[in-house]
């Protein structure tokens, strides 16, 4: 049994399949690291500005808060064509894979920022206060226990974010952003290639199987412990 | 070494506003071992989080030895600070907070350690930062796991450790940047009490060796008994007794303090004798009297009761008992039926008072009156 006669069509098309997986990686890579970059800022800025929090600031919670809320209630599909205008006054084009990224960022950071904010709310309450009580400032707080503290739930919700933002990039391809969706859609099935359909959902099936066991060990071997611990002897 | 002076705090929720330490005033010596007791609720978390300011009260003035006064006014947003170096009343700062809160440690019920850094690591917590080097820091965490007897586990994570051990990790790191004050929050009641003692041995010591004033809450009466020399006892946000712990012991004012000392003595338990109607507490003789009998001091001395006895020709029935020793000093306190004629056991009961006993009549008056409420 060989490849040929196994997926014709996929064989045909291979330059256009390594084009497509190279044009997912690089969205989902530089839209991730926007993704990390906001949804880190503004879950920590939810914490420490709720009521309760360190350093309550009512106005800042609210506009954060209904900013993320307005976000995440529009699907995904919507908010594309939504943004198209904005996209194009950012980065020039609202088409292909630099056009794809404002979009994704603006998908999925509300979604991460919530599960940021999720996370540290569960660290002990208990700990923050030792720490007020040791006479930390409000940016040692959040860097030493609530960041520290919550490491392996943050792997765990880095996992999640990074696998919805996989789904996402396959959204953004079928309104011509490229990569594995747009792939599936113009070369299986409009012209009705089930190997080339079937190739995409292995492709996609083996990145996030990959993703989701680097993300499980992450967040086992750093729970209770770090991974690159120092030995003291006194 | 510590002012509090008219401290009022409330809380608003939803639902009720709640006035958890109403015009508390309250005076601590240096080197005292201060315990404030009370039922949960009372507000004497709430109270010992106003000396290093984690609540920062709506009124009142805090004074704190080598730091300075703080006044908080009525109705004011930021509270005054008049710092002890003498530069004059100024706006209270964040960084005056976190000077005070660095000179004062803390531990607490579930000792609050970073479940992901090392023993070390936690100890070291508050050093980092402080300008020392790691040479330095290295020296201290060595010092006070030393101290709290936990060398050997400096790399263990807290997980791997017992409750006793935490809370000494707890110790040495509140002790990390060498402060005159220590504040424990019902720190041994989550600990078995074998392992309580220990660090309440351990609280004691350090008392001693380094002269640490320690403010201890609990609600327990043991724990006051065991290591406290003052104490202050809470109800509803007030203090409705201060003292010697001897003398509160001894003598309680309140009927929320007597309460705490009968049932830490275990005389309460007469309260099932009579309710089972127990022939230790019946009266069979015209002449009989159920007593409570309190010895302090030099009084404590159980010769007497059968001194007694002899001399008025009386029958002594020792119903219950308990004595205790505070701040090494014995307090005892029984309750007896003293059996015979009138004349004899107002005879014993004359002797005993003239010796320095304390002497109440017992009677389910008491009880019943405690049923009805």
């Amino acid at each position: 049994m060989n490849l040929q006669a196994l997926m014709p069509n996929v064989m045909e098309y291979t330059d256009k399949l390594q084009t497509a997986v190279a044009a997912t990686l690089q969205m989902f890579l530089i839209s991730g690291i926007f993704t990390l970059i906001f949804g880190f800022f503004f879950g920590i800025l939810l914490i420490v500005t709720k009521s309760d929090g360190i350093a309550p600031n009512k106005a800042v919670y609210y506009i954060v808060t209904v900013v993320t809320n307005f976000f995440r209630a529009i699907p995904f599909v919507i908010l594309l064509i939504f943004l198209i205008p904005f996209t194009r006054l950012l980065v020039g084009t609202s088409i292909g894979v630099t056009g794809a990224i404002v979009p994704l960022v603006f998908g999925a950071t509300p979604f991460f920022t919530r599960q940021v904010e999720s996370v540290l709310a569960s660290v002990d309450p208990g700990k923050i206060e030792a720490a007020r009580a040791m006479g930390c400032s409000v940016p040692d707080i959040i860097f030493r226990v609530y960041l520290a503290e919550a490491v392996p739930d943050l792997w765990r919700a880095i996992t999640i974010t990074s696998i919805s933002i996989v789904g996402l990039t396959t959204m953004a391809g079928a309104v011509g952003a490229g990569g594995i969706g747009s792939f599936a859609i113009n070369y299986g099935q409009n012209l009705h290639h089930q190997d080339v359909v079937n190739v995409c959902v292995v492709i996609l099936l083996i990145f996030v199987t990959v993703l989701q066991t680097v993300g499980n060990l992450l967040a086992r071997r750093t729970t209770n412990r770090k991974i690159f611990a120092k030995k003291v002897t006194l | 070494m510590i002012e509090l002076k008219n401290i009022n705090k409330t809380f608003v929720t939803k639902d009720a506003t709640v006035h958890a330490v109403k015009n508390a005033t309250l005076s601590i010596g240096e080197g005292e071992i201060y315990g404030v007791i009370g039922y949960s609720g009372a507000g004497k978390s709430t109270l010992v989080r106003c000396i290093n300011l984690l609540e920062m009260p709506e009124s009142g003035t805090l004074t704190i030895d080598g730091f300075g006064t703080v006044t908080m006014e009525p109705g004011k947003k930021r509270a005054d600070f008049e710092p002890a170096d003498g530069s004059g009343k100024r706006p209270l700062t964040e960084k005056d907070l976190q000077n005070l809160r660095k000179s004062i440690g803390m531990i607490f019920q579930h000792f609050n350690l970073l479940d992901r850094s090392t023993v070390y690591d936690n100890v070291a917590f508050p050093l980092k930062k402080s300008g020392k080097s790691k040479e330095e820091i290295r020296a201290k965490v060595a010092q006070l796991l030393k101290m709290v007897g936990l060398t050997e586990k400096a790399n263990s994570y807290p997980g791997e450790l017992s409750g006793g051990q935490k809370q000494r990790v707890a110790i040495a790191r509140a002790l990390a940047n060498d402060p005159k004050i220590l504040l424990s929050d019902e720190a041994t009641s989550a600990l078995d009490p074998d392992v309580t003692e220990s660090i309440l041995k351990l609280l004691k010591e350090l008392n001693r060796k380094l002269g640490l004033t320690i403010v201890l809450i609990t609600h327990e009466m043991a724990v006051i008994k065991e290591i406290c020399n003052e104490v202050a006892v809470m109800e509803n946000g007030e203090i409705v007794e201060t003292g010697h712990v001897y003398d509160v012991f001894n003598l309680p004012k309140s009927d929320i303090a007597t309460s705490f000392v009968e049932s830490s003595s275990g005389l309460k338990r007469i309260d099932k004798l009579f309710a089972g109607g127990s022939p230790l507490v019946k009266k069979t003789e015209p002449g009989d009297v159920l007593v409570r009998l309190v010895f302090a001091g030099p009084c404590a001395d159980e010769a007497l009761i059968t001194e007694t006895a002899k001399k008025t020709g009386c029958r002594v029935n020792i119903v219950l008992a308990n004595i205790d020793l505070l701040e090494e000093k014995p307090l005892g306190s029984m309750i007896v039926m003293i059996k015979g004629t009138k004349e004899q056991t107002a005879a014993a009961v004359k002797i005993l008072k003239d010796s320095g006993v304390r002497v109440e009549e017992v009677t389910d008056e008491d009880v019943r009156k405690e049923e009805e409420q």
